[in-house]
């Protein structure tokens, strides 16, 4: 079975290894891979039993913004250190940052999407970018809706 | 039973018709933005118990239970299923065995739901006691572990997805690099004491 990637998990979290999650398109299920340090674990959405997805703004990237521009900032004070360690050590870290907060900004903003079956609400972390979520759904939905129409109910083969 | 739909903030329940797919709607208890797509799923009843009838003679037999009437054969094993053995995995439908076989055949074909990552553990080996500084000293025997469960999963270590040998060759270089450390430490040892 072939997948292709739809979304993985941000950049603070590329950043730590083990602590990954990534969300990939199957022929007739979405397949959810977390990896907790030393495992990977499989979770598998099959198109016709997703019932809801939803997705709630949040304010997770104007949180993470302050904290990268505020870190940006402090090590931006080592520029008035007449020591040419602590401007290389300062520059090195608020271009970091820097980077970190611009990134976070190009991104946009994030949400909290949830996957709902008959059995459980699963939230997925991959698409908790406004634009990735959009940008799944628009390959996604259409997959649901055409597996979910195709399919009810289920076949009785012998009936 | 029908499905309920929540609001992912407060909890309470929302009303279908707020919504349209790829527009966001406010919840009317906390007021939150709430983008939801519904699916024809939603809709289903799922308290409507499934339907058994008994097999008349000569028509064939669920083959767990013998006097209900086989509605659809299992994808993997042929055999006959009733409603109630009958397991809806995506497209495929399957009996409890197959089902649990399956889940453990490490194959494209198979559902396995996890994997041990090798590489990942081979690198934590050697890097893990290094970075704590403090227990640096485990690096005489993590590295020489290190060493074999690289090369000893090279080609062994299983994931549904493909991936690279990089950690394999990092963890090999790095213990490799340790191996040599210990044993020239060692040597540089026993020779000062002559």
């Amino acid at each position: 079975m072939s997948y292709t990637k739809l979304s993985g998990s941000g950049l603070l979290m590329t950043l730590f290894p083990g602590l990954r999650t990534k969300l990939y398109l199957g022929t007739d299920h979405l397949l959810l891979i977390e990896q907790l340090i030393l495992v990977e674990r499989y979770k598998r959405f099959y198109f016709r039993d997703i019932q809801v997805i939803t997705a709630t703004q949040t304010s997770r990237w104007l949180v993470f913004g302050a904290i990268w521009s505020f870190l940006a900032l402090l090590a931006a004070l080592s520029f008035f250190v007449h020591n040419p360690v602590a401007v290389a050590t300062g520059t090195l870290f608020t271009a970091l940052f820097g980077f970190a907060f611009v990134h976070n900004m190009i991104q946009g903003p994030t949400c909290i999407v949830r996957f709902q079956t008959a059995v459980q609400t699963h939230r997925i972390a991959p698409l908790e970018r406004i634009r990735d979520f959009r940008k799944g759904m628009e390959i996604i939905e259409p997959l649901i809706q055409t597996a979910q129409l195709a399919n009810t109910p289920p076949p009785n083969r012998n009936a | 039973m029908l499905a309920k739909l929540t609001c992912p903030h407060c909890s309470e329940s929302l009303p279908i018709d707020l919504f349209v797919a790829g527009q966001a709607g406010r919840c009317p208890a906390c007021n939150s933005q709430v983008e939801a797509y519904i699916f024809p799923e939603f809709h289903k009843d799922s308290s409507i118990p499934p339907e058994i009838r008994l097999a008349p003679e000569h028509e064939a037999a669920c083959y767990f239970h013998s006097r209900y009437r086989a509605v659809n054969p299992c994808d993997n094993c042929g055999r006959f299923l009733c409603e109630i053995c009958t397991i809806n995995v995506g497209s495929r439908q399957l009996c409890a065995e197959c089902l649990s076989q399956l889940r453990k055949q490490r194959n494209e074909a198979g559902l396995v739901h996890h994997s041990a990552l090798f590489d990942n553990v081979a690198l934590f080996l050697v890097t893990a006691p290094v970075i704590t500084v403090f227990f640096c000293f485990l690096t005489i025997l993590s590295a020489p572990v290190s060493l074999f469960l690289s090369v000893y999963y090279w080609s062994r270590q299983w994931n549904l997805l493909p991936r690279s040998h990089f950690r394999f060759v990092l963890a090999i270089l790095l213990s490799l690099l340790l191996i040599a450390f210990w044993v020239f430490l060692i040597y540089y040892i026993a020779t000062g004491r002559r």
